[in-house]
């Protein structure tokens, strides 16, 4: 190394030392600087919370908290339910048909059969007819939430100036009792909600109950009209045999003093069975399965067609 | 519909058909239908309605008003009766109903303090005291009859003999039916445990009242044996005896008469005793000297008392009414104006009619005479600044005591519920002792009592009603938005955990016995379909018939024999 280059290094040592102590100075300044900014920040957090709790600030936020907690769930729920309503209504719909149809086979195919075929020995009277369901979609009304206007007796966003003169002027008694009441409003308007969500899923519960309830009843008018049509099979096999084997027995059949204790004991349990299967296809379908038969529906729809046109001609008048 | 209405319908699904199921769902109610916000909405009506004021402000005031009535008598407090007892009583209170209510709750403060220390049990050496001997009542007896052989029962109308001989004359059976027997109509236990402790009153006197003729009758041998030392109530209740409804109505009207008559008889004599009987003045003075709790003194609160609950009963019924209803409502007024001078001409119509029974005939000399000589030694000791403040630190732990007795029922009160207390019990505290200011003015005014601490304890009343409604309106602590808050809180609380049962208890009613139902027809129909196969037709028909049960079908059979029966019976059979 030679002179310049001892120049060199103790001019670089020179600049190190001072680049060190600037950076220093530079880091300390900083760190004032943030230690400062850090203080200010918590001076003026705490100042706000004593102002929030003087003002009652504090719980205005917190009710603006709750409100928009409630808001977000309540639409959730609503959307939920709504989704599910609209399946289980038209799975209800849908069995309330498939019962429709059945009853409608009993009525028109099955129970004339069955008195066709015991004609020749006893007559049979059935009803005329059965009558047709349909479901009459009806769920809760729930309630609207309320909006912020209605729910907020104080707002200390839109009116910054006015809730600081009426915090100040009164020593926060004003602002705070709003506040408060504000929170309270909105912590009942939560209940509220709660008391909504916990309908909305009783009803669903219901209307599962209800559909579980059809597909039972699906299930049983067809495994009965199954087993309706094997009856009907071997009654008319029993019947025709006997036919066919005696004429003097035919003429007893189709005479007035017929008994059934004339059959064969086969034939007369055979005979027991279609009529104890018709009484309870018959009950099964005159039972209402569900609230309201067709007729009533129309009935409903046209008287409440007919206010509708009664207000809409009263409207026009006015 | 209520929850225990709901759970009975849902557990009445055990019983329907499975067909019916679901219309049956379809009919249910797992909640009440009525809407949230209708809920919050009849809360806030409530809170702001004139049951509230009750609450809030007229109930605070009257306790104020009564205490102020009270509270110059250490020794009503010591006898168990405090403001809080009246209050109940104005609350009870209703013109129709006062008698009844007087006489049920035997509240009748006049009574109840001047009792001895100890009561002697009722038993029969007290009943032979009180009661006449036989001769007496034969006499009274042939009084009753006046040369007849029988009479009608007072009680059930029914013909009854003089005597046994000629009961037995004309009725072969039943000769304790037809026998007429002297009858105390309130009975000798009731009128001891009643009176026999007052001061001034002994057995013969009560001897005397009780076999008045106000409380004398002739009933038949039976009812009297039946009814031994029941009261009436009590004996209708008991149903030994049958009654018409009309009969137990004049019963009880007997009944009530005879009970007025004798606390008026009670109230006469006991004056009467105090001003005659030296024994009575002799010991009153004895316990004045001494200084210990003076009986005289004790005559002196309770007349007071009498008088506050008396007076105060109606224009506390008045005020409550128009808190509620409205001034002019009700009472068919087409004002303000009209309402109040109706209200107060009901008041004082009740005041002036019952003031005779109440108070008896010699009110004014007993006021004037007994009272003010007797006690206004003592008082005076309490006189001037020694009184004042000795009433002033009294009246101020009272009213403390008071006013948190009404909160009472909530022993954590929130920090709203404090401060707003706290404000109140300053505020009354400050108007009470203001009244004390008042009491001095109307001594000067040589204003007598009671009257001078009725005319103090109604302006102070009304000064602590307006202070309780100005507070109430401002509400300065919100303490009316959280109570509001807290009883909305509870009603929905509850709601849902009521829909959470209902909820419970449909998946056990209705969706387990679906899966029920669904299981045993799958049990029967497979059956069926099996016998079928196997041409077993004796199989098919048994099971067909547990299938008709199943759908809960009424069969007119229920086996082969009875079928064919059935099915000959008629030329056409209808299914």
């Amino acid at each position: 190394m030679g002179i310049f280059g001892g120049i060199k290094s103790i001019g670089r040592s020179i600049s190190s030392g001072i680049c060190a102590a600037g950076s220093s100075i530079k880091n300390g300044v900083k760190k004032t600087c943030t230690t400062i900014k850090s203080g200010v920040k918590k001076a003026k957090k705490k100042i706000s919370n004593v102002w929030g709790n003087f003002s009652g600030k504090a719980q205005f936020e917190e009710a603006k908290r709750i409100q928009g907690k409630f808001t977000k769930r309540f639409s959730k729920a609503k959307e939920d339910f709504n989704t599910q309503t609209e399946l289980l209504f038209n799975k209800i719909e849908k069995s309330i048909e498939n019962i429709n149809n059945n009853k409608s086979t009993i009525h028109k195919k099955l129970l004339p059969e069955m008195v066709e075929k015991l004609s020749k020995i006893k007559d049979i009277k059935i009803p005329k007819e059965f009558e047709i369901e349909e479901y009459q979609r009806n769920t809760i009304k729930l309630d609207r939430i309320k909006s912020r206007d209605e729910l907020f007796k104080i707002d200390f966003d839109k009116h910054k100036f006015k809730t600081f003169v009426q915090a100040t002027f009164t020593f926060g008694f004003y602002t705070r009792k709003k506040s408060k009441e504000t929170l309270f409003a909105v912590k009942e308007e939560a209940k509220k909600i709660d008391n909504e969500i916990a309908k909305m899923k009783a009803e669903i519960k219901k209307l599962e109950g209800i559909v579980q309830a059809l597909e039972n009843t699906e299930h049983y008018f067809e495994s009965v009209l199954n087993i309706y049509t094997r009856l009907l099979t071997r009654v008319d096999n029993s019947i025709n045999t006997l036919y066919f084997k005696s004429i003097r027995f035919t003429h007893s059949l189709i005479s007035s003093n017929f008994s059934l204790r004339m059959l064969p004991k086969v034939s007369q349990k055979e005979i027991e069975n279609l009529i104890t299967a018709s009484k309870v296809l018959k009950n099964m379908a005159e039972t209402k399965v569900s609230s309201m038969d067709k007729d009533t529906i129309n009935e409903y729809q046209k008287e409440a067609k007919k206010s509708k046109d009664e207000i809409g001609k009263k409207l026009k008048v006015a | 519909m209520t929850q225990e209405e709901r759970i009975k319908k849902l557990k009445e699904l055990d019983y329907c058909s499975p067909i019916e199921m679901s219309s049956k769902i379809i009919d249910l109610e797992l909640y009440d239908m009525k809407s949230s916000q209708e809920i919050i909405d009849e809360v806030y009506r409530k809170f702001n309605s004139g049951e509230n004021l009750v609450e809030e402000v007229l109930k605070p005031s009257a306790i104020s008003i009564i205490d102020r009535f009270l509270n110059k008598s250490k020794k009503i407090n010591n006898k168990g009766i405090n403001p809080a007892q009246v209050l109940d009583e104005c609350e009870n209170f209703s013109y129709a109903s006062n008698i009844e209510i007087k006489q049920n709750k035997k509240n009748d403060t006049f009574q109840y303090n001047t009792k001895k220390e100890a009561t002697e049990k009722y038993n029969k050496e007290i009943r032979k005291e009180l009661d006449i001997s036989q001769w007496r009542k034969k006499k009274y007896k042939e009084e009753k009859y006046n040369g007849k052989v029988n009479i009608k029962s007072a009680y059930d109308g029914s013909s009854i003999h003089i005597s046994k001989a000629e009961a037995d004359k004309r009725r072969k059976i039943d000769v304790n039916k037809h026998l007429g027997e002297y009858e105390h109509i309130e009975p000798l236990k009731e009128i001891h445990n009643r009176y026999s402790d007052m001061i001034a009153i002994n057995h013969e006197d009560l001897k005397r009242i009780a076999n008045a003729e106000s409380n004398t009758t002739i009933v038949s041998q039976t009812e009297n044996r039946r009814k031994k030392d029941l009261a009436m109530k009590e004996y209708i209740d008991k149903g030994y005896h049958d009654y018409t409804d009309e009969q137990k109505s004049k019963m009880m009207k007997m009944d009530k008469q005879a009970r007025i008559n004798i606390e008026k008889d009670v109230n006469k004599q006991v004056i009467k005793n105090i001003k005659k009987d030296t024994d009575i003045q002799q010991k009153t003075k004895k316990h004045i000297k001494s200084g210990i709790k003076n009986d005289m003194e004790d005559m002196k609160s309770e007349m007071q008392g009498n008088i506050c609950v008396f007076i105060f009963k109606p224009v506390y019924y008045e005020l409550k009414d128009c808190f509620i209803n409205g001034i002019a409502e009700g009472i068919g007024a087409s004002s303000i104006a009209e309402g109040f001078g109706k209200r107060m001409e009901r008041v004082k119509d009740y005041v002036l009619t019952n003031a005779k029974n109440f108070f008896g005939d010699s009110l004014v000399g007993f006021i004037k005479g007994m009272i003010n000589s007797l006690i206004k030694g003592i008082l005076s000791l309490f006189t001037g600044v020694i009184k004042n403040i000795y009433l002033i630190t009294k009246e101020g732990i009272k009213l403390f005591k008071n006013i948190a007795g009404i909160y009472s029922n909530k022993p954590r009160m929130t920090k709203a519920e404090k401060g707003d207390l706290l404000i109140k019990t300053i505020g009354t505290s400050i108007i009470t002792i203001l009244g004390f200011q008042l009491d001095d003015i109307l001594e000067k005014a040589q204003i007598p009592e009671p009257w001078s601490d009725i005319i103090s304890a109604i302006v102070t009343g009304a000064g602590v009603s307006i202070f309780m409604y100005i507070m109430n309106k401002i509400d300065l602590f919100a303490v009316k938005a959280e109570k509001r808050h807290t009883r909305i809180k509870e009603i929905f609380e509850e709601r849902i955990n009521d829909i959470k049962e209902a909820v419970e208890v449909f998946n056990v009613e209705a969706i387990e016995r679906l899966k029920i139902h669904h299981q045993q027809h799958n049990n029967i129909t497979t059956s069926i379909n099996f016998a079928l196969d196997n041409d077993d037709i004796d199989t098919v028909g048994e099971k067909l018939y547990e299938l008709a049960d199943f759908f809960k079908v009424n069969l007119e059979y229920r086996n082969t024999k009875e079928f064919i029966d059935y099915f000959d019976s008629a030329d056409v059979i209808s299914i």
